[in-house]
């Protein structure tokens, strides 16, 4: 137990003293910290509040589309007025098909239209683009026209017949299980965490291993105390230095964002209001699958003797953590669904799927707990079985070797 | 304490590497493990210091079973290293906590060694900013900084200039005045033969040779002699033995300048100077053979064997 901390404060230290990691940690923390302040310091425009709405109203009302129509097929005669039949937009008449042609050629206008007949038209532009919206908008009053004159043709009252089909109704939600809506972001957004830290950490736990290996000191240290103390200190000071870097960063902008809650509007709490109960078991599984992530990192990272060989063989890994945050997409707005729950109790999925039940579906308390304990398992059954790989890679210098060959290696070993 | 270390036997995949190596060695003595290159050395010490398991074998001390971990070693492994990263006095005083002391004897005995070695100017120091001698000796202080009671030394001397050479024989010297059992493996024989009294040559994984080096050099000396002659070079000199003195002696060896001899049947050193002297032979040197290590080294593990 004494060599254990020993090897945690020494392993902790090595992160602490590491300029890049502390300058990472302080750069981000203050950058979301006086980042969240900014609200207070500059107008930001996608604020909502009173007078950058009126801003909104004159913006809309200067930036009406100006529309070029050729109403080949008399559609407009004896219906309504030009600035009620289309009052987003500036229309201008033309009198034949070639100078409408011209004046969109010259962008004298931004689209024109060739009425042909009142369920038929032409949409002329310059370039189309992905995000052209024209053509739906006018189809909208286009389609007004057209309801005008075939309600007024048979005698009926085309203003009645408008207000009784868009007669709001009014409604209100009782959410009595979770807010799956709601939830959407912050859920998101700690899925990220999840996928990005163990990459990002455990890699770094891989490459300190091989660099153990690299620079010969591994046979001192395995010679020295149990590899057991040596790999569990190595993981778990790793999981420190993530805790700390992850939680100084979260925790400042946490506290700006408290601070700065009524600048934002609240804004932003659809992502800092995380509820208590998605808090805990996002950290209780957030650890425990990053444990888990790092020991299988230290693992591969001891089968390789250069560090260069670290992407290869940490493929494996990466591809789990790549295969269980895409299924983990796939069932966010599916919480209740049987992938969903059957996954929530296997590790490296529970990691993310059950913060998805919790937070977007319906779970039972003795449910977290089973997958709780799964993953406890499963995190102290593979430490002891890396402690193994990592102990018998030890002097396995030069090629990278399988995880595969590995596994045979070790049942040779204990046979 | 004596460590008995009793028939190991290792192999690798197909190929046995140690086939059954047994020696022992006491407190206050060095023994010095020698043999060429891939013969076995360096496995024996790793199995020693539980690196690998052997397939088969014991190792005792004081007649129970010996487990590293449950007593002070210092080891200095054939591949040496350190973290190159981080400073010389931290990583010293880390393993001598790893290896069971409390934080304030380890920077104690940090300072100590590094000190004795001459090297404390780099203590907060990053190693791999230090020459290879000074990273041999930072090495050699982390062996010793847990005061072991064991101490074993996988190739020492190698890449130690003369300097640095004598300072750690002195250090070896130190510790086997201090009671210290030590183990270690070598090719310099001029370094065992120093403060070794005991020696054991492995060859092929195999020990060819074990005991006291006086012991070793009495038995190949014994009736063994050498003869050199002013009047003969030694290419003459071989044909006349041959010719005049076979009843007598056969030629062991043919050295650049002196025959060596030994001793047929019950003849004695007299009976063939005397011998000699009733020959045209005019005698340079006619001497009792003292055997060097490297002879006997050459002997036991050279190509021929």
């Amino acid at each position: 137990m004494k060599q254990f901390i020993n090897v945690i404060k020494f392993e902790t230290s090595t992160y602490f003293q590491s300029k890049g990691y502390l300058m990472g940690t302080i750069i981000l923390s203050v950058l979301l910290f006086f980042g969240l302040f900014l609200p207070n310091i500059i107008d930001l425009p996608f604020l909502d509040t009173g007078s950058e709405s009126t801003v909104d109203t004159v913006e809309t009302a200067e930036s009406k589309y100006e529309w070029g129509i050729y109403d080949k097929g008399g559609v407009l005669e004896n219906t309504l007025a030009l600035e009620e039949a289309f009052p987003i937009a500036n229309i201008t008449l033309f009198q034949t098909e070639g100078e409408l042609k011209a004046a969109v050629k010259d962008t004298v206008v931004e689209s024109g239209f060739i009425l042909n007949s009142p369920t038929d038209y032409t949409y002329l532009v310059n370039n189309t683009s992905l995000y052209d919206n024209t053509q739906y908008t006018f189809e909208t009053y286009y389609t007004s026209i057209y309801q005008y004159k075939t309600f007024t043709d048979a005698d009926m009252d085309y203003a009645k017949i408008i207000s009784v089909m868009s007669t709001p109704i009014s409604s209100t939600q009782e959410i009595l299980g979770t807010d799956g809506q709601g939830s959407y972001w912050y859920v998101y957004i700690l899925m990220m965490l999840i996928y990005i830290v163990p990459v990002f950490y455990g890699q770094m736990v891989a490459t300190a291993v091989t660099t153990e290996k690299s620079s010969r000191t591994i046979e001192i240290l395995v010679t020295s105390t149990s590899s057991n103390s040596l790999i569990f200190g190595k993981v778990i000071a790793s999981t420190i230095a993530t805790l700390f870097q992850i939680g100084l960063i979260l925790g400042s902008a946490l506290i700006s964002y408290s601070i700065n809650r009524n600048a934002w509007g609240g804004m932003l709490d659809f992502i800092f209001d995380i509820p208590t109960n998605a808090l805990i078991v996002f950290a209780f599984f957030g650890i425990f699958g990053y444990l888990l992530t790092a020991f299988v990192y230290a693992a591969l990272g001891s089968l390789v003797s250069k560090t260069e060989d670290i992407g290869k063989s940490v493929m494996p890994i990466t591809l789990i953590l790549m295969i269980s945050f895409f299924v983990a997409m796939a069932g966010l707005n599916m919480a209740d669904s049987t992938f969903v729950v059957v996954g929530s109790y296997i590790p490296f999925f529970s990691t993310y799927l059950m913060l998805i039940r919790v937070a977007m579906g319906t779970v039972q308390i003795w449910e977290i707990i089973i997958s709780m304990l799964i993953l406890l398992g499963t995190n102290i059954v593979t430490g002891l079985l890396v402690a193994k790989i990592y102990r018998m890679g030890t002097l396995m210098i030069g090629n990278p070797i399988k995880l595969s060959s590995a596994f045979k290696m070790l049942k040779q070993n204990n046979d | 304490m004596k460590l008995e270390i009793k028939n190991l036997r290792k192999s690798f995949g197909e190929k046995e590497v140690l086939c059954g190596i047994s020696f022992s060695v006491e407190e206050g003595k060095a023994l010095g493990l020698l043999g060429r290159n891939g013969a076995g050395k360096t496995t024996t010490i790793r199995i020693l210091m539980d690196v690998f398991k052997a397939n088969e074998g014991t190792i005792l001390l004081d007649g129970k079973p010996f487990v590293p971990t449950n007593n002070q070693i210092g080891y200095l492994p054939e591949e040496r290293g350190l973290y190159p990263k981080k400073k010389i006095g931290e990583q010293i005083a880390y393993l001598a906590c790893l290896r069971g002391m409390n934080a304030a004897d380890a920077k104690k005995n940090t300072l100590k060694w590094m000190t004795r070695l001459g090297v404390e100017q780099y203590l907060n120091q990053k190693l791999d900013t230090l020459s290879k001698g000074n990273q041999q000796k930072v090495q050699l202080a982390q062996t010793l900084v847990c005061d072991p009671k064991i101490v074993i030394l996988d190739e020492p001397f190698s890449g130690l200039d003369p300097v640095n050479s004598q300072i750690l024989k002195d250090v070896i010297i130190e510790l086997i005045e201090a009671n210290k059992l030590v183990i270690f493996s070598s090719h310099q024989m001029s370094y065992v033969e120093e403060f070794c009294e005991h020696i054991a040559i492995v060859n092929h994984g195999e020990i060819v040779l074990e005991g006291h080096i006086k012991d070793i050099k009495k038995e190949y000396s014994k009736n063994r002699l050498i003869l050199s002659a002013v009047n003969y070079s030694i290419t003459d000199l071989k044909t006349l033995c041959e010719n005049e003195l076979s009843q007598i002696i056969h030629i062991v060896e043919v050295k650049k300048d002196v025959l060596i001899l030994g001793l047929k049947n019950n003849n004695t050193k007299n009976s063939l100077l005397k011998t000699i002297l009733n020959t045209d032979i005019e005698v340079e040197k006619f001497s009792i053979y003292e055997p060097t290590l490297t002879d006997i080294f050459v002997d036991k593990a050279g190509d021929n064997q």
